[in-house]
C-alpha cells in the first residue's frame, strides 16, 4: 500500500484506499478490531505530506464517508484513506438506501482542448492540481512517480521541480477546512469534552448520554476527518472544557498524541484499549475519576 | 516519417549499452507500424531503463515503481478497452524488474491484456552497481557473486508459458530481425512479452568474458530457447470484461421491502446472543431476526465470530435490536441467550458471555448441550433432534421472540418466506412444532 500511495501522491492520481484495521502488530488477529493504523495510514509517505484520512464509525457514515473520500481524491487528485476497522467493516446494521445521497461524483477537472500547449503537471494555481488528460487521447501525457517538472520531465532540485513538489501539499492544506467534517454535541457549561473516531466514537456517545443522565454534562466530539487535523473545529469543541478525554482502541493513543499540540493547555485523558471494543463503562468511569 | 524514439545526443546510457539497440529496434517496429503516437504509451520500469522515457518524442509516457510496471500497463489496458480502446501500451523493463515483479508478469500473462512487454536481460542490476539477479546465468560474475553465481537462472519464457502468454519470444541485441519480431509483438492482440539477451558495459563485459557475439552461447549454455517461442490468439481480458460488463445488470438490485411492514415497540435494546456450530445457519437464523427486525421499523445491528476457518468450529452471533438508533454495538450483558451446541456453548464459556449473564437474563438451550450453572433462568428444549442441526437456531429464535413478542412472529414468517422460498413451508412447519413443543396449547 505504501508504495503506491507515495505513487499517487507524486502523480497526482486519485486513489481511495478502503483500509479495515485489525489487531496488529504482523498478523496480528484474525476478526478481531483494532484502531491501530491512524497515524500508519497518514504518515505512510516520505517528506511529510498530508493524506486525508476519513473514519467512518456505521454503515450509513460508510456509505457517506466514502462519497467524501471520492470527492477529494477527484478533486485534489491525490490518494485518501479511508479508515474503519473490523467492528465497523464486519457489523451489518439497517440504513435507509433511499437517504443515501447517489448521483455521481463530480470529476477531477478535464484539461482544455489545445493539446500543442497541455503539459501534464502544468497548474495555474498553487492550491489545485493540474487539468486532467487521460493517457491515449489527443493530448500528450507524460507522468511520473520520480520528482518532475511541470512537463513530467525528470530534474534533480530545478527550482521549477521543487515548487511542484510544494504544490502536493499546499493544494490539501488549502482545503483544510472545507475537509474538516465532525459532529459536536455541545453540553452547556461542561468542562468536559469527550472525543473520538470510527467505531470508539459510538461508545464514546453512549458514555455521553449515560454521564448525562446520572447529572453530569460532557460534551461530545466526533471526527469523521482525521487528516487534514480539523484544529478550527477541536480547539472551538474544547474552548470551555478543562479535560478532553480521547477515546481510541489502540495501545497507546495514537490520534491523542497528534491532539496534544492542538489541545496545549488542556489536561488529555487517554482510554485505550487493545484486543476488543472500548465499552461506554469504561469511558463513564474515566470520566468520573476526574 | 514521424520519430517516435529520439537517438543520437543527449541518450542516457553508456557506450555499448544493450538499452540502446533495443530501443532502436523498438523505434524501427514502431515506425514500422505506423500507429498513431497518442494511442501508445511507454510503460517504464526503474533502472537505467527507466530512463527511456527521455528519449520517447512522441508516445504517452508513464515512468513506474520498480517490477510494478507490467501493473501499471495492464490497468491502462483495461481502462482503454471499456473508455475507448486501440491503446497499446509497451513496458520496457530490466531483469531486476522482472525478478522483482515476476508475480505482476504471471498474472499480466494469465489476464492477457494488450500489453507489449520488452525485458532488457543484461543478466544484472545495472544503475546499483552491477548486483546479480535471478535471472543471471551460472558462474557470471557480478558485484554480489564476485566467485561467480552459483544459483541457476529462472527461464522467464517457461514461467511465461506455464502463465498462459499468448505470445512469447526471446532475443539477443545482435538479431538482425530484433525490430520485426518486436514489431509482431506489439501487433499481437494480447500479452506479449520479448525478452532481450544484451550487456551490461559498466558491468557485465567488465567482469566477464562477454560480447554481444557471445550472448547466443549463453543462451544455448542455459538451455535458452531463442526465437518466437509462442504466438497464438486468445480473448483479452479487455474484450472479455466489457462483454460480460454488457450481459450483467445494470443497477444493483435494490432491498425489496420497506421498513414498517409489521409494527413492534421495544420498550428498552434488547441483545440477543446466538451460538451454535458453523455450518448449521446460526448466521442465517441472527440475519432473519435482523430482517423481521426491520421490517418491524427497529433499529438492529448484527455481529459475527467463527474461528479463522469458516466452515468448522463455533458460529456466532450478536444481535441488538432498537427503537433508537445502536450507539455501542458490543453486548456487555445480554438479555436473551440462544445455545443449540456444544461448539456455541463452549465458545460462550472462552469468550465470557456465560459470565456476563444476570438473573433477568432468558437462555434456551437444546436439551443435550451442557451448561455451567448460570445464575439466569434457562429454558430446555429438544432443538436439535426436531427442528434438525441446520434448522435449530432458527427454531430457538422463532420461541424466544413468542416468548418475548420483541417483533411479531408474522414479521419472522414473512423473513423465512422470503429467505427459503419454496422450503419456506419445511421449515415454517418445523418451527410451529418447535413452538408447540415449547409453548404446548393448554
Amino acid at each position: 500500500m505504501i508504495e503506491t500511495v507515495q505513487y499517487g501522491i507524486m502523480t497526482e492520481t486519485p486513489v481511495v484506499v478502503a483500509f479495515v484495521q485489525r489487531l496488529g502488530p504482523s498478523t496480528g488477529g484474525a476478526t478481531q478490531g483494532g484502531q491501530g493504523d491512524v497515524l500508519l495510514s497518514e504518515f505512510c509517505t516520505s517528506g511529510g505530506y498530508t493524506i486525508p484520512v476519513f473514519a467512518p464509525s456505521t454503515a450509513r457514515e460508510c456509505h457517506e464517508l466514502t462519497r467524501v473520500a471520492f470527492e477529494w481524491a477527484e478533486r485534489l487528485r491525490t490518494p485518501v484513506v479511508l479508515l474503519s476497522d473490523k467492528e465497523v467493516g464486519m457489523t451489518m446494521e439497517g440504513v435507509d438506501f433511499s437517504s443515501l445521497r447517489r448521483e455521481p461524483v463530480a470529476r477531477r477537472r478535464p484539461a482544455a482542448d489545445d493539446a500543442s500547449r497541455f503539459a501534464t503537471y502544468a497548474c495555474d494555481c498553487t492550491e489545485e492540481p493540474p487539468p486532467f488528460a487521460a493517457i491515449g487521447e489527443s493530448r500528450r501525457v507524460v507522468a511520473t512517480g520520480s520528482a518532475h517538472d511541470s512537463q513530467g520531465r525528470l530534474r534533480k532540485n530545478s527550482p521549477e521541480v521543487i515548487q511542484q513538489l510544494i504544490r502536493l501539499q499546499t493544494k490539501i492544506t488549502a482545503h483544510a477546512d472545507e475537509m474538516a467534517l465532525v459532529r459536536h454535541e455541545s453540553a452547556p457549561g461542561a468542562k468536559i469534552l469527550i472525543l473520538s473516531y470510527g467505531i470508539s466514537a459510538r461508545a464514546a456517545l453512549e458514555a455521553c448520554r449515560r454521564l448525562r443522565a446520572a447529572g453530569r454534562e460532557a460534551s461530545f466530539l466526533q471526527l469523521y476527518t482525521l487528516f487534514p487535523v480539523p484544529q478550527s473545529a477541536v480547539r472551538q469543541a474544547a474552548a470551555e472544557c478543562t479535560h478532553v478525554v480521547v477515546a481510541e482502541e489502540n495501545l497507546t493513543g495514537l490520534y491523542a498524541s497528534v491532539l496534544e499540540p492542538v489541545l496545549a493547555g488542556k489536561q488529555l485523558v487517554r482510554v485505550n484499549r487493545v484486543g476488543a471494543m472500548i465499552g461506554p463503562n469504561e469511558i463513564v468511569s474515566a470520566v468520573e475519576k476526574l | 516519417m514521424a520519430s517516435y524514439i529520439a537517438s543520437g545526443s543527449g541518450v542516457p546510457y553508456c557506450k555499448g549499452c544493450g538499452h540502446l539497440l533495443v530501443l532502436r529496434a523498438l523505434g524501427q517496429a514502431l515506425e514500422s507500424l505506423r500507429l498513431p503516437p497518442q494511442k501508445l504509451a511507454v510503460v517504464t520500469d526503474i533502472g537505467c531503463v527507466g530512463l527511456a522515457d527521455s528519449l520517447v518524442l512522441t508516445p504517452h509516457t508513464l515512468h513506474t515503481t520498480h517490477g510494478r510496471s507490467p501493473a501499471f500497463a495492464t490497468g491502462l489496458a483495461l481502462a482503454d478497452s471499456v473508455l475507448g480502446g486501440g491503446l497499446k501500451p509497451v513496458v520496457l523493463m530490466g531483469d531486476g524488474g522482472a525478478m522483482i515483479g515476476v508475480n505482476h508478469l504471471i498474472h499480466a500473462a494469465l489476464l492477457n491484456p494488450d500489453v507489449t512487454v520488452l525485458v532488457h536481460n543484461n543478466f544484472l542490476f545495472g544503475m546499483t552497481g552491477g548486483q546479480s539477479s535471478a535471472l543471471t546465468p551460472p558462474e557470471f560474475v557480478t558485484s554480489t557473486t564476485p566467485e561467480g553465481n552459483s544459483v541457476p537462472p529462472l527461464d522467464l519464457a517457461q514461467v511465461m508459458l506455464a502463465s498462459r502468454a499468448s505470445f512469447v519470444a526471446r532475443k539477443v541485441t545482435g538479431d538482425r530481425d530484433l525490430s520485426q519480431v518486436i514489431a509482431r509483438a506489439i501487433a499481437h492482440p494480447g500479452f506479449a512479452l520479448v525478452e532481450v539477451l544484451e550487456l551490461c558495459t559498466a558491468y557485465g563485459t567488465r567482469w566477464n568474458p562477454l560480447t554481444g557475439a557471445r550472448l547466443r552461447e549463453v543462451a544455448a549454455d542455459v538451455g535458452y530457447e531463442l526465437g518466437i517461442i509462442k504466438e497464438s490468439v486468445r480473448p483479452t481480458f479487455g474484450s472479455t470484461y466489457r462483454e460480460r460488463a454488457a450481459r450483467s445488470r445494470s443497477n444493483p438490485s435494490e432491498p425489496g421491502v420497506a421498513p414498517g411492514r409489521f409494527s413492534g415497540s421495544l420498550a428498552r435494546p434488547l441483545g440477543v446472543v446466538l451460538a451454535g456450530t458453523a455450518g448449521e445457519h446460526v448466521q442465517t437464523a441472527a440475519r432473519l431476526l435482523c430482517q423481521a427486525a426491520l421490517w418491524s421499523g427497529l433499529e438492529v445491528t448484527q455481529k459475527y465470530d467463527s474461528p479463522v476457518t469458516q466452515g468448522t468450529g463455533f458460529s456466532v452471533a450478536e444481535v441488538i435490536l432498537s427503537a433508537e438508533p445502536i450507539l455501542y454495538t458490543g453486548i456487555h450483558a445480554p438479555d436473551g441467550v440462544l445455545v443449540v451446541s456444544e461448539d456455541g456453548a463452549r465458545e460462550l464459556q472462552a469468550s465470557g458471555v456465560l459470565a456476563r449473564v444476570t438473573p433477568e437474563t432468558l437462555v434456551f438451550a437444546d436439551e443435550q448441550t451442557p451448561l455451567p450453572q448460570l445464575s439466569c433462568r434457562v429454558v430446555r428444549l429438544p432443538f436439535r433432534s426436531k427442528a434438525g442441526a441446520s434448522d435449530a437456531a432458527l427454531a430457538a429464535v422463532a420461541v424466544w421472540l413468542e416468548k418475548t413478542r420483541a417483533v411479531p412472529l408474522e414479521s419472522l414468517w414473512a423473513a423465512v418466506d422470503a429467505r427459503f422460498g419454496y422450503d419456506a413451508d419445511t421449515v415454517a412447519g418445523k418451527l410451529q412444532q418447535m413452538l408447540e413443543i415449547a409453548y404446548p396449547r393448554k
